[in-house]
Parts: structure tokens; C-alpha cells; sequence
């Protein structure tokens, strides 16, 4: 009787606390990898928003610069940076997208470049503009092609 | 052999110090998602907001606005941005083909469009648009070009809160010219 009793008060085996331990950790590692990993997109998510938003900025700008002056619009055909949200005064102050200043600056995360084609006996400018930043070692993209006339539809 | 039942007080310790030490490595972890996941929210907020306001602006002004005045008047004194090297900021009202006005205006922190009566809000309730951050303006560069109009405007969206993962900030510019003149 005494035997028996012993061994029912001896608690838990070393195997039942190890599958215990090894589950409560595969649960926990588990849910912290899925969290990291949930931050991190949401970070990638509002850097894609803003990128976005930003495409939009300068494409806006670039329109309301061919409606004030289309010919001196149409002159600008070549690859421009665009790094900031002060935008140049003048048409003497775009900055080309080889200078070495055009780096990964815009918000502290984006390079923002447009190329301006001319076409049709220089009645339309096709503007492709181009946004990238890097999210650790993950590199994103963000790439828009408009077509700008003398008069809109 | 008598034993006695239940943990010992080094176990107790033991147990209290793991969870010590998982609890808030998992509640930070859960804190940290939901203000990402708040910040995602807030922008895509403002940045719908934004863009239908903008492109409903952009549309209705380059497509339906044939003059622009400073009163829902088509006398030639409030007529702006007529000639040559005119301009004017302030309110426009914009005349259509029927001669009725249109005009954007800020209306309980929302962009709202009036057209005769009737208000129609841009933007929805939770997005603040402020007054002193919504221009339009005009100007007339030459006399054979219709009028250049300059649309600018902020959306804010939890501006009263205080984390900065509920806020949000978008701003809009860009330059619209009339499709017609009259």
C-alpha cells in the first residue's frame, strides 16, 4: 500500500515535461514569428501607401507644369530626379537623375525619378515615373507611365 | 515513505519567472502589430479620402467649368482670371453650360462641392480638411489659353489623437486648366 502511494505522489515524468516545454515553446515561437512578420508587412504597407502617394505628387506637379508652359515642358525631354517636396522654381533647377545627389533621400527611404519622352512631332510627352526604396534586404518598385498632351480630354 | 503533495517553492519562482518573461515579450509584440496595423489603416484612410476628393475636383472644374467668377453671379465685375496676367485666390465659383455655378469650399472641416443649394460632401466625416490648408486659385497666362486653376488642399485624419500610428497627413496639389472658355 505504501509502495503504491509513493509512486502516485512521484508528479510529472521527464518525457511529460519535456513534450510540455517543447510545445509551450513551438506555440510561443510560433506566434512571435507570425507577429514579426505581421509588423513588418504592415511597415512595407504604409511605405507602398506613401510611395504611392508620392507618384501621384510629382505626376500632378509635372501636369501642372505642362499646363503653365508646354513648351518649355516639351524641352525637358531626358531623366530627372525629383528627391524632395520642394519642387525646383524653374526649369534651370531640375536635377538630373545621373547627378550623384539623386540617392535614396525622399522621406529618408525613396528615390523618385521621371523620364520624359517626347513624341508625336513633340505634341505629347510620355512621363514614366519611377519610385524605390528597400525595406532591409527586399527591394520595392512602384512604376507609372502617363501620356501628357497640349489639350486634355 | 510519506511525500508531500504540490510545488516547492524554488518551482513556484521558476514558473513566476518564465511567465515574467513571456508575458511582455508577447503583449509587446501584439501592441507593436495592432499600431502598425492602426498606421496602415489611418493612411489608406486619408489617402481614399484624398484621392476621390481630388479627383472629383479635378474632373468637375477641367470638364464643366466654362468661367470663373468670385460670386454666384455672372456679372463681368466678379468675373476673375478673364485676361491676360489676371488672378484671384479666395473662393471660385465656376459657371457651366447651363450658367449655373459650382464651388468647392470647406463646410465642417469636410471638402464639400455646392452646386445652386445643394452641398455634397468630398470627403467623409472622420477626415479633416482644414480651411487655412484649402486653396483654389486662379490665373489667366494668356488670353488664347483658358485659365489655369491650382487646387491644394491637406487631409488629416485622428488629428486629436495623441499616438502618432492614429494620425495621418496627405497633401494634395496639382493644376487644372478649363476645357472651354466663355
Amino acid at each position: 500500500m505504501t509502495q503504491i502511494k509513493s509512486k502516485i505522489n512521484l508528479g510529472f515524468t521527464l518525457i511529460e515535461v519535456l513534450i510540455f516545454v517543447s510545445l509551450l515553446s513551438i506555440i510561443f515561437i510560433t506566434f512571435a514569428a507570425l507577429t514579426t512578420v505581421t509588423i513588418r508587412w504592415s511597415k512595407i504597407n504604409e511605405h507602398k501607401i506613401i510611395a504611392s502617394h508620392n507618384i501621384e505628387e510629382i505626376r500632378e506637379w509635372l501636369r501642372g507644369q505642362k499646363e503653365a508652359d508646354f513648351t518649355g515642358f516639351i524641352g525637358k525631354e531626358g531623366s530627372w530626379c525629383f528627391n524632395s517636396h520642394e519642387y525646383p522654381a524653374g526649369y534651370s533647377n531640375w536635377v538630373l537623375s545621373s547627378d550623384p545627389s539623386c540617392d535614396h533621400s525622399l522621406d529618408g527611404i525613396y528615390k523618385r525619378t521621371v523620364v520624359l519622352a517626347n513624341q508625336d512631332s513633340d505634341r505629347k510627352v510620355l512621363v514614366s515615373l519611377h519610385i524605390d526604396w528597400n525595406e532591409g534586404t527586399q527591394y520595392f518598385t512602384i512604376d507609372e507611365r502617363t501620356l501628357f498632351s497640349l489639350h486634355e480630354i | 515513505m510519506i511525500k508531500k503533495e504540490g510545488f516547492t517553492i524554488i518551482e513556484i519562482i521558476v514558473v513566476i519567472a518564465v511567465i515574467a518573461m513571456t508575458l511582455p515579450t508577447i503583449f509587446s509584440l501584439m501592441f507593436l502589430s495592432f499600431q502598425a496595423q492602426n498606421r496602415v489603416r489611418a493612411l489608406q484612410n486619408v489617402k481614399e479620402s484624398g484621392d476621390y476628393a481630388f479627383s472629383v475636383m479635378q474632373s468637375l472644374i477641367r470638364q464643366y467649368g466654362n468661367g470663373i467668377y468670385k460670386a454666384a453671379d455672372s456679372s463681368s465685375a466678379n468675373k476673375v482670371c478673364g485676361i491676360t496676367g489676371d488672378n484671384y485666390t479666395g473662393r471660385l465659383y465656376f459657371k457651366d453650360s447651363n450658367n449655373d455655378f459650382f464651388s468647392f469650399s470647406i463646410d465642417n472641416n469636410r471638402i464639400a462641392s455646392t452646386s445652386g443649394v445643394m452641398v455634397y460632401y468630398l470627403t467623409p466625416e472622420n477626415v479633416t480638411a482644414a480651411a487655412e490648408d484649402f486653396v483654389i486659385s486662379c490665373e489667366r497666362l494668356t488670353d488664347f489659353d483658358p485659365p489655369l486653376v491650382t487646387i491644394d488642399f491637406t487631409l488629416t485624419v485622428g488629428a486629436t489623437q495623441l499616438r502618432y500610428e492614429d494620425k495621418a497627413e496627405l497633401r494634395y496639389q496639382t493644376k487644372v486648366k478649363l476645357r472651354n472658355i466663355d
